[in-house]
C-alpha cells in the first residue's frame, strides 16, 4: 500500500463529505447558505459563532435536517464498508449485503418486530430483531454455500439471491396478514427511505453501530490473505472459518442496524466497493476505510437527490440508488464477459 | 537460508479421509526423517494432493493421525501449526493489486498477535526470503503484473517467510520452465539438507528421479512402494501403477533415471526376431522393431554396449558378456538358444575383431539370417582379424543381405 496516497484518499474524501454534509444541510424546502449551516452547527456544539438565524431555521436544520444527513451518512459507510467486507470474504464482486439478501433478513426482522408488537415492550428489541434477522440471513448463505470448509463462489450468490427473495416474500406476507397494511410500509422495508428520521433512532442504534464498523476494519489483514485463497490463508496460520465468521458476524450487525434505520436500501454495498476497487485495487487496509467514506458521501448526495429533484414530492433514497445501481451491475457483468469468466473473483 | 535445525520427525497412523463414500486416503502409515528430499509420485487421482494437505493440517482426516516428534497435529493452534509447517497449493495463479513485498509478509501472519502489526524484522525476513528465490528488486512489483512462474515463486518466497520446519508443497514446479524448476528444486533440496522435512508432490516421474533423495509411491490412497529411485523407478513397478508400457533408462549426464512411455502396438506381429549386434550398431533397429511389435531377443553383446543398455531398459531378453571380453564357445551354446527360438535371426552391422568374432558362429547356427549392411557393398564392414572374414564370406552364402530400412519395411509389411 502506498501510505501516501492513502493518506492523501482519505483526506480527499473527508473534505468532499464535509462539503457534502453542508450542502446536505442547506438545500431544502427552506434554503441556507452553507456559512449559515456552519454558524448553526457550531452554536450547537456550544461555541459561539456570532449573529444566528431565526430560530426556526435552527430548528430545522438541527431537528430535521441534520438527524436525517447523519442518518443517510451512517447507512451509507455501513452498507458500504460491510460491502466490501462480505465481497473479500467470499472473493466474489456480487457478495454484497442486499443481493445477498442479509438486507432483507434486517427487514424482515423489523417487520417481525413491529407487527408483533415487540418493539412496545422495549424499542431496543427493534434493532436487536433487524440484527437477528440479518445475522440469520447471513450464516444461510454460509451454510448453504460452504461445503468442507470451501465456500464455492457461485453458490454464494445463487444462495444469497434465493434467500433475498424468499426474505422479501416473507416480507410482504408478514405486512400483508398485519391489520393495517400500507403498500408504502412495503415500499420502506424494501426500498428503504430517510425521511422523518429522529435523533433518538440514532441514538439507539450508535451503541452498537460504531464498534461493529470499527470491528471490520481490524479484519483488512485477514481479507487482504484471503486474497491468496482458503488454503494459503489456512497455511499461514488463520483461523478460516472462524474469520469468516467474526466478519459475516460483525457484516450483518452493521446491515442489521442500517436497515433498522433506514429501511432496505439497496446497491450502496455492491456499487462503493466496487467502484474503489476499480481505483485503487484490493488492498483492503486501504478499501474498507475508503468504501466507508465514499459510501457516506453516495447516498448523503442519493439522499439529496431524492428530495430536491421534484419538490415537493420525495423520491426515496432507495429507489435513487437502485437506479443509479442497476445500470453499473450491468456495466459489471459487461466488463467481466470481456474477461474470462473464471476470473469472476475479485482482482 | 542458513542455520541446521534439530532433526525432525514426521509420523503418519493409519491416516484416512474419505469425501462422501468414497474414500480418498485409505488407513495410510509413513515414516519419515528430515534431511532428505522426499517425493510424492503416483498417477493422477492417486491421492497426492490429498496427502499433501492432510500433512500440511490445511484438510482434517476422517480418521488416524499425523505426529510431528510425537506431537499430534490436530492438537496445535492454527498460528503453531503454521510456524511449523509450510504448505504450497499447486495453483497460485491469483489476480489482485498488492505489491510482492506485502504478499511475502503475509508469511509473518502466524508470528503476530491479531493487533500487531508487521514490524522492520517481519519486511527484512520477507525481502530475503525474496532474494532467496531470486527476486529481489521485486518488492514494489504488483502481483497481477507477474508471470505464472514469477507468482508461484512469490507464494514460495511467502511459505519460506514462515521460517516453517517442514515443507508441504505441490506440484511447485507445474507451471515452472526448465530454469525455474531447477532453482526451485535445488532451494527445497537445500532446505531439505538443513535438517528440514521436505515433501513435494511431482507428476513428472523424471523430475522426480532428478531431484529428490526418497521417492513415495501412492495408488488408490496407500503406499505402494518407497526407497530411492532405483529401488522405486523400475519398469515393473512403474508399469504396474501407471498402467502403461515404461522404458527405465539412466541419463548418461546426470544420473538420473529416465523413463519413457514405449508405444506398443495393439497387433502384435506373430514372428519373434533375434538380433546380433554391437558397438551400437542394433539401437535403431531395436527401437524401430519394438514400435512395429515384433518380439526380438538380443546377443551376444559385451555389457555396457549402448545395444545392451537399450534392450535392458526395454526389456529385451538378452545374453551377454563382461567387457572387452572374448566370446567362449559356452558362450555361443548359451546365446544358441535364444536364435533357435527366433524365426530370424539378424546380423547387424558392427565391425569384427578377435573380441565378437564369434557371433558369426552364432549367426552361422540360425536358420534364417539376415545380414544388415548399410551399403550394397557386401563387405563394407571392418574385420580386425583374418578369422572373422572368413568365417563372415561362408554365412555370407546362405544369409539374404539387406539394408536396414529394407528390413523394417519387409517386417512391416511381413515380408520377410
Amino acid at each position: 500500500m502506498n501510505v501516501r496516497i492513502f493518506r492523501r484518499t482519505i483526506a480527499g474524501l473527508f473534505l468532499i463529505l464535509i462539503v457534502v454534509f453542508i450542502f446536505a444541510l442547506g438545500i431544502g424546502s427552506v434554503r441556507v447558505s452553507p456559512r449559515v449551516i456552519v454558524k448553526i452547527l457550531f452554536h450547537s456544539l456550544g461555541i459561539d459563532a456570532g449573529t444566528l438565524p431565526e430560530m426556526k431555521f435552527i430548528s430545522i436544520i438541527l431537528f430535521v435536517r441534520l438527524p436525517r444527513v447523519i442518518a443517510a451518512l451512517l447507512v451509507g459507510a455501513s452498507l458500504a464498508a460491510a460491502g466490501a467486507a462480505t465481497q473479500g470474504l467470499f472473493r466474489n464482486p456480487m457478495a454484497s449485503p442486499d443481493i445477498l439478501g442479509i438486507s432483507a433478513g434486517g427487514g424482515l426482522g423489523a417487520v417481525i418486530a413491529i407487527h408483533t408488537g415487540l418493539i412496545f415492550i422495549n424499542i431496543n428489541f427493534f434493532p436487536l430483531a433487524t440484527i437477528a434477522g440479518s445475522l440469520a440471513a447471513s450464516f444461510s448463505i454460509y451454510a448453504i454455500a460452504s461445503h468442507r470448509g470451501i465456500t464455492s463462489l457461485l453458490f454464494v450468490v445463487i444462495a444469497g439471491m434465493a434467500i433475498s427473495s424468499f426474505l422479501n416474500g416473507l416480507i410482504s406476507a408478514v405486512l400483508l396478514f398485519s391489520k393495517e397494511y400500507e403498500i408504502s410500509q412495503f415500499i420502506f422495508w424494501t426500498m428503504g427511505g430517510l425521511d422523518g428520521i429522529r435523533w433518538e433512532q440514532i441514538v439507539l442504534l450508535l451503541p452498537f453501530l460504531l464498534p461493529a464498523l470499527a470491528g471490520l476494519f481490524f479484519f483488512s489483514r485477514e481479507l487482504n490473505i484471503l486474497m491468496l485463497g482458503e488454503e494459503n490463508a489456512r497455511s499461514t496460520g488463520m483461523n478460516v472459518e472462524q474469520v469468516k465468521k467474526l466478519v459475516l458476524a460483525l457484516s450483518g450487525i452493521v446491515t442489521g442496524l442500517s436497515v433498522a434505520l433506514s429501511g432496505v436500501i439497496g446497491f450502496v454495498g455492491l456499487l462503493i466497493p466496487h467502484f474503489f476497487r476499480l481505483l485503487f485495487g484490493s488492498d483492503y487496509r486501504m478499501l474498507m476505510p475508503v468504501s466507508a467514506l465514499g459510501g457516506a458521501v453516495f447516498l448523503v448526495l442519493c439522499d439529496l437527490l431524492g428530495r430536491s429533484i421534484m419538490p415537493p414530492f420525495e423520491i426515496r433514497v432507495g429507489i435513487i440508488t437502485s437506479i443509479l445501481g442497476a445500470p453499473y451491475l450491468i456495466f459489471l457483468i459487461l466488463k467481466y464477459q470481456r474477461h474470462d469468466v473464471k476470473n469472476l473473483t475479485i482482482s | 537460508m542458513s542455520g541446521k535445525f534439530p532433526g525432525i520427525h514426521l509420523s503418519v497412523k493409519n491416516l484416512s479421509y474419505s469425501i462422501g463414500k468414497k474414500s480418498i486416503i485409505k488407513s495410510l502409515s509413513l515414516e519419515e526423517n528430515s534431511g532428505e528430499l522426499i517425493g510424492l509420485i503416483g498417477p493422477n487421482g492417486s491421492g497426492k494432493t490429498t496427502l499433501i494437505k492432510l500433512l500440511s493440517g490445511i484438510i482434517k482426516a476422517s480418521s488416524g493421525s499425523v505426529y510431528y516428534n510425537g506431537k499430534n497435529l490436530e492438537s496445535l493452534k492454527d498460528r503453531e501449526r503454521a510456524r511449523l509447517i509450510g504448505y504450497m497449493p499447486q495453483e497460485n495463479n491469483f489476480i489482485f493489486h498488492l505489491k510482492v513485498l506485502e504478499v511475502v509478509l503475509f508469511g509473518r501472519y502466524p508470528y503476530k498477535t491479531r493487533m500487531e502489526r508487521f514490524n522492520r524484522e517481519d519486511t527484512a525476513t520477507a525481502k530475503r526470503m525474496l532474494s532467496y528465490v531470486g527476486l529481489s528488486g521485486y518488492e514494489d512489483r504488483y502481483f497481477d503484473t507477474l508471470s505464472g512462474g514469477e507468482k508461484q515463486l512469490v507464494v514460495f518466497a511467502k511459505v519460506l517467510a514462515q521460517e516453517a520446519k517442514c515443507f508441504f508443497l505441490d506440484e511447485p514446479a507445474s507451471n515452472l520452465d526448465i530454469s525455474h524448476q531447477e532453482k526451485l528444486f535445488s532451494m527445497a533440496s537445500e532446505l531439505s539438507r538443513e535438517n528440514r522435512i521436505v515433501i513435494t508432490a511431482i507428476h513428472n516421474l523424471n523430475i522426480a528421479s532428478q531431484y529428490c533423495d526418497r521417492l513415495v509411491l501412492i495408488e488408490n490412497g496407500s503406499v505402494v512402494k518407497e526407497g530411492n529411485a532405483a529401488d522405486v523407478l523400475t519398469t515393473e513397478i512403474i508399469n504396474g501403477v501407471y498402467k502403461v508400457n515404461t522404458s527405465v533408462s539412466i541419463n548418461t549426464s546426470t544420473g538420473a533415471r529416465v523413463i519413457s512411455v514405449v508405444r506398443f502396438p495393439t497387433e502384435k506381429k506373430r514372428f519373434t526376431l533375434h538380433l546380433i549386434g554391437g558397438a551400437g550398431s542394433a539401437v535403431n533397429l531395436t527401437r524401430e522393431l519394438l514400435r512395429i511389435g515384433v518380439e526380438i531377443s538380443g546377443g551376444i553383446a559385451h555389457r555396457y554396449d549402448s545395444d545392451l543398455l537399450l534392450w535392458d531398459a526395454a526389456g529385451v531378453v538378452s545374453y551377454s558378456i563382461p567387457p572387452f571380453s572374448r566370446i567362449k564357445d559356452s558362450d555361443i551354446e548359451s546365446a544358441e538358444e535364444l536364435v533357435k527360438k527366433a524365426d530370424i535371426t539378424v546380423l547387424c552391422s558392427f565391425p569384427l575383431g578377435m573380441g565378437n568374432y564369434k557371433n558369426l558362429s552364432l549367426a552361422a547356427e540360425a536358420d534364417k539370417l539376415i545380414i544388415v549392411e548399410n551399403t550394397e557393398k557386401e563387405l563394407q564392414r571392418e574385420f580386425f582379424c583374418p578369422e572373422a572374414e572368413k568365417i563372415y564370406k561362408d554365412i555370407l552364402q546362405h544369409a539374404v543381405l539387406m539394408k536396414p530400412d529394407e528390413l523394417i519395411d519387409s517386417v512391416r509389411e511381413g515380408t520377410v
